[in-house]
């Protein structure tokens, strides 16, 4: 146990996973929705076209252009679901330094972070 | 004052100092992290206007364009219908424009991030590049380094890019370039599908 100036960093490591858990608690829901549409994506994709073929509105070079559409969107998809990841990740950073700087301006008696 | 002889100010012991130094040298480079550029409300707004402007255009395209390629086979003045392509040009055009817009917009508002941020969002954008690579490369080439969110934009403008050098092949469109209304519903797809995915993950930074 590392304890300075009666500041347990053993309590602040916990303190920090719980600020982290409740990161990812909280957010997790937009990660997997995300995730669901790119898998949705891929079996609407393949409904449509073949519905489409079999109604005569669809050739063979527009389900190709079609592709070429949604290959554009799973690009998007993956860039989104990204910048999300990333957001998680600066909150969580964020989160437990924020735990840190605050015991560590205490254990040292000085703002210095 | 260094952080080591801070330390040694404080006399601490050597195991706590040790401790002190692996926490502070962790954390004073990230007291300041930003890997996503910041909410941008009117990035956000700007985006679901484009949407509502490309989804108008598709809906006109979908009533005025015919079912099937024998529809489009008996029209015999296509210059004149008003699917041809003429009829639609000043539409991708004003397109292309609020597309640019959302770019640039998208691209001053990527100053926020950090060094880091911008390295971690560089590899991720290589890594999509070469998953899947993009139907322009060209433009991509022409922008260069941009962030995550800007990259969406050029993929954006991309997509309309292509919807018009389709609606002007005479290849794709049987030499009548008019569209039939399957492609306008393809299109009515993957532009909902890529205003929902941006506007996710836009959104999402809002409360943060």
């Amino acid at each position: 146990m590392t304890t300075i100036n009666k500041v347990n960093f053993d309590n602040v490591i916990q303190e920090a996973l719980i600020a982290a858990k409740a990161v990812i608690t909280d957010d997790w829901s937009e990660v997997r929705d995300i995730i669901e549409n790119i898998s949705k994506g891929l079996v609407n994709d393949i409904e449509f076209i073949a519905k489409k073929k079999l109604t005569g509105e669809f050739n063979e070079n527009d389900a190709r252009v079609y592709l070429e559409d949604q290959k554009m969107v799973a690009r998007t998809r993956l860039r989104s679901l990204a910048i999300i990841t990333l957001q998680i990740a600066e909150d969580i950073w964020n989160a437990i330094a924020g735990v840190f700087r605050t015991a560590i301006n205490k254990a040292l008696g000085w703002a210095i972070i | 004052m260094g952080i080591k002889s801070l330390l040694t100010a404080f006399k601490v012991s050597a195991g706590a100092r040790l401790t002190m130094v692996c926490l502070l040298s962790f954390l004073l480079p990230a007291c300041t992290v930003k890997l996503v550029q910041p909410y941008d409300e009117k990035l956000f707004n700007d985006t679901e206007a484009f949407y509502k402007k490309a989804a108008e255009m598709i809906e006109q395209g979908k009533l005025v364009s015919p079912v099937t390629d024998e529809q489009r086979a008996e029209i015999a003045k296509p210059a004149e219908h008003p699917g041809h392509i003429t009829a639609f040009e000043p539409k991708y055009l004003a397109l292309f424009l609020d597309s640019d817009a959302l770019i640039l917009r998208a691209m001053a508002n990527s100053q926020a991030v950090d060094s880091m941020g911008s390295n971690i969002q560089n590899s991720l954008n290589d890594v999509i590049d070469k998953s899947i690579p993009s139907s322009c490369p060209e433009l991509v080439q022409e922008l260069g380094k941009v962030s995550l969110t800007a990259m969406n934009f050029v993929d954006l403008k991309c997509t309309v890019l292509k919807w018009r050098d389709q609606h002007r092949d005479d290849s794709f469109t049987q030499g009548k370039r008019i569209l039939k209304k399957s492609n306008w519903e393809g299109r009515k797809i993957a532009i909902f599908d890529t205003i929902l995915a941006i506007q996710k993950a836009e959104g999402f930074k809002k409360n943060k």
